[in-house]
């Protein structure tokens, strides 16, 4: 191994060293309850672009992601939220 | 027949006149109650923007009716949803098998105010004076 080698393997095991474990926020709150008609909620959830984040990103766990993706959808048929910026109303 | 929890969210066209807009609100609660059904809530948004254009309306009034009726009851719903072409959007889902209206109320008592207040306190929605120029 090359001097080089080991600086980055350092370097790649200190960062996850420092990684924040994001908390699930409905598994933190239980009252938060995951509601299509919540669009400012949704918004959170979703990128300027209108795509959904990845629950890598926004730290939510598995099984909220799944009833948010599926609230997100319900949201954009209902018009509540976009399903892409280019389609979003300007004044 | 057994009663089960469902909801209903729909769009209105924004030219319709509030009489027009609560006469059909009261057509579906009448076929839902004359099936035996009964209505918990029926929530009427003030006028709000849309993401995108629908019809080439950029705004709508939403209407918010949750109830329990009999599965096949749904059908008749749809149908008048459909039929009326003022209705620019509806959906309607599911919550459980089962039907309880005291359950239901109680629990949305027990809900503090601010989730009740949550669709005026959007920013979204606009007051009717400002429709005038669409």
């Amino acid at each position: 191994m090359t001097q080089q080698d080991y600086k980055a393997n350092t370097a790649v095991r200190k960062r996850r060293v420092y990684m924040r474990k994001k908390i699930c926020r409905f598994c933190a709150d239980k009252k938060l309850h995951i509601d299509y008609k919540d669009a400012k909620t949704l918004r959170y959830f979703v990128s300027e672009r209108g795509k959904i984040l990845s629950a890598r990103i926004t730290g939510v766990c598995a099984r909220h992601q799944r009833s948010l993706t599926t609230a997100i959808k319900y949201a954009r048929h209902m018009a509540l939220l976009p399903f892409t910026s280019s389609h979003v109303l300007s004044d | 027949m057994q009663l089960k929890h469902y909801e209903t969210l729909y769009l209105m066209h924004p030219g319709m006149s509030e009489d027009d807009r609560s006469a059909f609100g009261g057509k579906l609660q009448d076929i839902i109650t004359q099936s035996g059904g009964q209505v918990v809530l029926c929530d009427p948004w003030p006028l709000q923007r849309l993401a995108y254009k629908v019809q080439r309306q950029t705004q709508g009034y939403y209407v918010l009716l949750e109830y329990g009726a009999p599965a096949n009851i749904i059908a008749d719903i749809t149908r008048e949803l459909r039929l009326n072409d003022q209705v620019l959007k509806f959906l309607t889902i599911k919550h459980g098998d089962k039907f309880d209206a005291e359950a239901i109320l109680k629990a949305k008592q027990s809900v503090p105010a601010d989730s009740a207040a949550q669709p005026e306190a959007a920013p979204e929605t606009i007051s009717p004076e400002e429709e005038v120029q669409s």
